[in-house]
């Protein structure tokens, strides 16, 4: 993907393209997760930031000024949005103004590209349903852990539980988990047993 | 690589390896280099954790992506769209630190057997089927994950996966749809045809009940009512849409202007979505009477079940099961509410109940 693209996208977008800026959205939205996980620790107050900042772009559609360097605008805004200063900066200088320090936008994360967009995503999210069908309480932990990149110290303190009390949770859930999977989908068992020996070390 | 596991969960346990997955911080990566060196043993150890763990990472972040997505498409539908029906609720979830789902469109669709829905002008090219009692799993040409239930069967389109993808469905599956803005996918029923915007979703068309019955847990799809196609319907999470491709009898020259109605799907005392439990091998039934029981016992276990007694037909049961056998889930039943019943065995086996 080129600026050329993004060049493309944008112009779609600021026509009124539904699928333009789902195609922003779409490539743009784990470097903005993850750039803003470092200065916020808290997925959910990131990932409302930008919820508003694609909400708001499709408002304002019509009135968008060209993008030289989109990733750069929208992490800075989004950068801008988490320090606060979000309304500020849109009722003084119109949000245009917020990237022109293009040169020094932030380089791509380690987690971008760690994330393999081409790998079999069907077979993952038969993973994924299986992840999914765990009480709430696991599920946020393997997540908190694999995904948000928590350390032990700070689930402890997101979640207020012990690691006893967690492992007592999610022992047995994953037992079976293993269970169903290895039945429907050998090739998954081994994720899931390396997954419940790794929760089973947390004690 | 069995024999590693032990090994690799220690790894992915080490937070300074999870840094060295994530290229981090120089002594990190130091650290687990020299490690690497040290012996072969070392280096396929630590490709095949690394491996273990960009696999879940990719996975959690693909999901994510999905959801927010889904999330953002509803509070950009309805404005962009004309001709959709607004539905009453919106899922206030901001903080839904819990809600990670992979985007899971799951609809039930029970349809009249007309016997002509199988659309004989459409060239079919393939076609993927089960029997009773028994449930798939398949890939499709484009990459999209189907799970199929009992009794099913899915036809695809000729040219699927280059155009269009086009999908015919009789039963009930759970599609997980590969992302491909340029070629839609739309799963045809006898009543709804029902488009995915844009992420993953499960369908199921059973050809012996009255009804059309979709239901959505989470992502975005678009329903085009048969019979009503100036309307459509952007369903949203945890909605549940019912319709019927066919009028009631009588009321054919009236136009049907009838609200669809919309309702909130209920979790259980478990937490489980009774018209989703399939998907996780759970046969669920929610204060449901026996009659539908019935229908949904032949399809799980693939038997033919005949009820005897009239008065039987609306002692309503509530239940969960996962392992059970037939005679199991019978007996469980027959504690809270007394009914009596005879399973003829053989190559179709019959349950009657009375």
């Amino acid at each position: 993907m080129s600026m050329d693209d993004d060049a493309h996208a944008w112009e779609g977008l600021c026509s009124g393209e539904k699928e333009a800026l789902l195609l922003l959205y779409r490539k743009y939205y784990h470097a903005l997760l993850f750039i803003g996980l470092k200065e916020i620790r808290d997925a959910d107050v990131v990932k409302d930031a930008i919820q508003h900042l694609f909400l708001y772009l499709w408002d304002k559609r019509d009135c968008l000024e060209q993008a030289r360097n989109v990733r750069s605008y929208l992490i800075i805004a989004l950068l801008r949005k988490l320090s606060a200063d979000w309304k500020k900066s849109v009722r003084h200088q119109h949000l245009a103004l917020a990237w022109n320090g293009d040169a020094d936008a932030p380089l791509p994360t380690p987690e971008e590209i760690l994330i393999s967009r081409q790998s079999q995503a069907s077979a993952q999210s038969y993973l994924m349903l299986h992840i999914n069908a765990l009480p709430a309480r696991q599920r946020e932990l393997i997540l908190l852990k694999f995904y948000e990149g928590l350390s032990y110290e700070e689930i402890v303190a997101r979640t207020g539980l012990s690691y006893r009390t967690i492992y007592n949770k999610i022992h047995e859930a994953l037992k079976k988990l293993r269970t169903v999977i290895n039945k429907d989908h050998p090739a998954y068992g081994e994720v899931m047993s390396v997954l419940l020996i790794w929760l089973t070390m947390q004690v | 690589m069995q024999l590693h596991t032990r090994e690799i969960a220690d790894l992915l346990a080490d937070e300074s390896f999870i840094r060295f997955c994530k290229g981090g911080p120089r002594e990190d990566v130091a650290r687990w280099e020299e490690f690497c060196v040290a012996s072969p043993a070392n280096h396929a150890l630590v490709d095949a954790a690394r491996e273990q763990f960009l696999e879940l990472f990719s996975v959690l972040a693909q999901a994510d992506l999905v959801e927010q997505e889904a999330r953002l498409l509803k509070h950009i539908l309805p404005s962009d769209e004309t001709l959709v029906v607004h539905l009453p609720k919106l899922i206030g979830n901001r903080r839904s630190r819990f809600m990670l789902r992979w985007a899971a469109i799951i609809i039930p669709l029970i349809a009249l057997a007309t016997g002509t829905w199988l659309y004989k002008k459409a060239s079919i090219s393939l076609v993927y089927k089960t029997s009773a009692g028994e449930r798939k799993n398949f890939h499709l040409p484009d990459g999209s994950f189907v799970r199929l239930n009992a009794s099913s069967s899915l036809r695809l389109g000729k040219g699927f996966s280059t155009a269009s993808r086009d999908l015919y469905l009789e039963g009930e599956a759970y599609f997980d749809v590969k992302h491909d803005a340029n070629a839609a996918f739309v799963v045809h029923t006898t009543s709804m045809d029902v488009r995915a915007v844009g992420t993953a979703f499960n369908v199921r068309s059973y050809a012996d009940d009255d009804s059309t019955e979709t239901v959505l847990i989470n992502g975005v799809v678009e329903v085009t009512l048969k019979g009503q196609e100036e309307r459509k319907v952007v369903l949203r999470p945890d909605h549940k849409i019912r319709w019927s491709a066919h009028e009631p009898a009588g009321l054919q020259a009236t136009p049907r202007t009838e609200t669809i109605p919309v309702t909130d799907v209920v979790r259980n005392s478990g937490g489980d979505i009774p018209e989703t439990g399939w998907i996780h091998n759970k046969l669920i039934f929610e204060n449901e009477p026996l009659s539908s029981i019935a229908v949904k016992l032949e399809r799980w276990f693939g038997v033919q079940v005949v009820i005897a007694d009239e008065s039987v037909r609306n002692y309503r049961f509530t239940g969960t099961f996962e392992q059970e056998g037939l005679a199991e889930v019978l007996e469980v039943c027959r504690e809270s509410r007394h009914f009596s019943y005879r399973i003829t065995a053989g190559e179709h086996p019959v349950v009657t109940i009375f």
